[in-house]
């Protein structure tokens, strides 16, 4: 019971303290790239988070702002909770640890983007003066839509396409191994659960361990599937290419353009944990390493979670933002290679 | 949105179907503060209309009392001004790719233009002593102080054989980039009928096959040997292109320039200022054609000056060429022209807080008797 206890409590902290440097790590890439020095590594994670914190409460102005609040909090718990699922301690609660279940819970978070934009009415939307409007006029048969509304409609394409490659990547593992629990996924890439438990101490034995697993992620399905869940995780993400949520050109930020202050901070906080969790996903499902309370263990997972980030980052900085026209044939390509991923993986199985 | 105009998008789906654009905030007053003020002290202020392509205002303007008052310039002058309108073109569709690409969300191209424009800032820093108003054309040439020297011109020579590698590189990445080409290909057509029927200057209506390009009028530019590039599909990628291709035909000018640059002096000081009737320029400046009238009292001070910048009908023009595209592609399709509000609104007209509208014998009243 103390485990339980002590992943819940810490293992989320390791996933937090790891967010934290994602969105720096990100940035510097880019400016590397882009032949510039970039902020330090901790200023858009940690003291940007920080710094909205501390300014001044600002009401939303959210036909419920209670509710458009509280949204970025639900989203960090339920990250958290996907986290959770994957971590050995958790993998005996209500049979939670499944594949199934961190599926559900990263659906609720793509529903996220689109009850924040539903709920957000920002000042730039509201309060634009349209002079026949001002003069009177009525425009007949026309809807007036906010921006955020606009992000609202591109966010529900995004769910109904754009997630489709990261679920199919996903279902690859279950298939291989022919079970959804992570539990039997992480022990069929050779990791021991008897490591769990040697106290947190540094030691060679872990390395060797680690060394000796057989990750999914260097079979030929796995290496593929890896490559579409990397896909739609940026998707996912509403990163470049895919940033057509937030494409600032059009819609100014979107759903979170309404977000000051100590929201503003909580809604980057659920972004980072976003990031940590889908990198730790893969880390458990593709190389068989789960987030546990031993100490380097979680410190090599924690590290790993790094590399995927830093991917996406090298994606974005070469890539323009993707209308929906080109969207939608990338999206479906992606999801036509993880069906053939799929079908491979089932040919290796029978 | 990067300029202060509002591009209001009536959008089924994602397509737009409709576009209305309100052009406002920025009124500077200049063609009134320049009202009254000796030629000399006047024309230097039609720098400050744009701090994109301030050599080009400055050179129209002072060709404009040139051409009124019939002032001879030296060749090397002639020579001087050129290499400046080529370098300030080169820099501003430097900054035009930037701005695109930025639109388009390739920040790293973005910056990598930017990187490029810091190599040709610093060639026009090396002329004028100035990164933004240079101030190098006066009425009857250009300063002494802009004069290229040795030093100069063995600068010159140096960083622009790198430049003209380095713009080309630039260009075929941008051209070789199929995501970029995937988002600009198609979207935003102007086609050539509509970019004579909206008057579309410059780049933005060669893009669409209309070749027009004052540099080939204009006697400071006949001895030098370059393309007007002219494309046909008139799309964002044409622009987009076309701006690519004529900066590398700026090279080719200043290159050309620098090697047949004439011996003798820069400025004629002999001539004398008198009133002058209505007298006028036209110039091709990066963004297109740029208009200038004014005329001069007896003492030498400016009378109704009146300023036209290409961007009232390029930016127009795109009213047109957006509709059908995706709402992203709009905004990339209206940065597209290159848009420079700074220079291009010119008078608001406010009574008693109400709407004015202004007759077309008004307007011209105006001009003729001073805003």
């Amino acid at each position: 019971m103390i485990e339980l206890i002590l992943a819940t409590i810490l293992i989320p902290l390791a996933a937090l303290i790891t967010g934290f440097f994602i969105p720096g790590l990100e940035r510097k890439v880019q400016a590397r790239i882009q032949q510039r020095i970039g902020p330090p590594i901790l200023t858009p994670g940690f003291w940007a988070i920080l710094k909205f914190f501390y300014k001044e409460k600002i009401k939303p102005n959210s036909p419920m702002p209670r509710l458009f609040h509280s949204l970025p909090i639900i989203g960090i718990f339920v990250m958290f909770f996907a986290v959770l699922f994957t971590t050995p301690d958790w993998w005996g609660v209500n049979a939670l640890g499944t594949v199934v279940a961190v599926v559900g819970l990263l659906k609720v978070i793509e529903f996220l983007f689109m009850a924040i934009g539903s709920f957000s009415r920002s000042i730039l939307s509201v309060s634009m003066p349209y002079a026949d409007q001002i003069k009177g006029a009525v425009m007949k048969g026309e809807y007036r839509r906010f921006f955020e509304q606009q992000s609202v409609i591109r966010a529900f394409k995004m769910i109904t396409v754009g997630s489709f490659p990261l679920y199919l990547a996903m279902f690859v593992p279950v298939v291989l191994v022919k079970s959804i629990n992570f539990s039997d996924i992480v022990q069929f890439q050779g990791f021991d659960a008897s490591l769990i438990y040697p106290g947190g101490m540094i030691d060679l034995m872990y390395l060797n361990k680690i060394l000796s697993l057989k990750p999914i992620l260097f079979t030929f399905p796995g290496m593929l599937a890896g490559f579409v869940y990397f896909i739609g995780y940026i998707m996912l993400l509403n990163e470049y290419p895919f940033s057509i949520e937030k494409a600032k050109s059009d819609v100014i930020e979107g759903p979170s353009l309404e977000y000051a202050a100590w929201a503003r901070g909580g809604y980057y906080l659920m972004r980072e944990s976003i990031l940590f969790v889908l990198s730790s996903v893969f880390i458990t499902l593709f190389i068989g390493l789960p987030p546990t309370l031993n100490l380097p263990l979680l410190l090599v997972h924690c590290l790993l979670c790094l590399i995927m980030p830093i991917l996406f980052s090298i994606v974005s900085a070469f890539s323009p933002i993707f209308t929906f026209k080109q969207i939608y044939p990338v999206s479906m390509g992606f999801t036509a290679l993880g069906f053939l991923t799929i079908v491979l993986s089932l040919l290796a199985v029978m | 949105m990067l300029e202060p105009y509002r591009a209001r998008f009536f959008v089924e789906d994602e397509v737009i179907v409709d576009c209305e654009l309100t052009l406002d905030p920025y009124h500077k007053g200049i063609e009134r503060i320049m009202e009254g003020m000796p030629v000399h002290k006047g024309l230097i202020i039609t720098e400050r209309i744009c701090g994109i392509c301030s050599h080009i205002h400055l050179w129209n303007g002072t060709r404009a009392v040139e051409r009124g008052l019939k002032i001879n310039v030296p060749e090397r002058a002639d020579y001087i001004r050129v290499i400046m309108a080529e370098l300030e073109r080169l820099h501003s569709h430097l900054i035009y790719l930037a701005h695109a690409t930025e639109v388009l969300g390739h920040e790293t191209m973005c910056m990598r233009a930017f990187t490029l424009r810091e190599d040709v800032m610093d060639l026009l820093y090396i002329i004028s002593g100035n990164r933004v108003h240079y101030a190098v054309p006066i009425i009857g040439g250009v300063r002494p102080r802009c004069d290229i020297d040795d030093y100069r011109m063995s600068e010159l020579k140096t960083r622009l054989s790198k430049l003209d590698v380095k713009i080309g590189d630039y260009a075929n990445r941008i051209i070789n980039d199929s995501m970029i080409m995937s988002r600009v290909k198609g979207s935003g057509v102007l086609t050539k009928e509509e970019a004579e029927k909206y008057a579309t200057p410059g780049p933005t209506g060669r893009a669409s096959g209309w070749g027009v390009d004052l540099r080939k009028k204009m006697k400071e530019y006949k001895k030098f040997d370059f393309n007007v590039i002219i494309l046909d599909d008139g799309d964002n990628k044409d622009r987009v292109v076309a701006r690519a291709l004529e900066s590398i035909e700026s090279v080719k000018i200043i290159k050309q320039a620098l090697e047949s640059l004439p011996s003798g002096p820069v400025s004629n000081r002999s001539f004398e200022l008198k009133e002058m009737k209505f007298s006028t320029s036209y110039i091709e400046a990066p963004r297109g054609e740029i208009y200038d009238s004014l005329s001069l009292d007896e003492t030498g001070r400016i009378r109704s000056y009146q300023n036209r910048t290409p961007t009232l009908t390029a930016l127009a023009s795109m009213e047109v060429a957006c509709i059908g595209d995706q709402l992203t592609d709009g905004m990339l399709t209206m940065a597209s022209c290159d848009p420079c509000l700074a220079c291009t609104n010119r008078a608001i007209v406010v009574e008693n807080g109400k709407e004015k509208i202004i007759t077309e014998e008004e307007v011209k009243s105006l001009i003729r008797g001073g805003l």
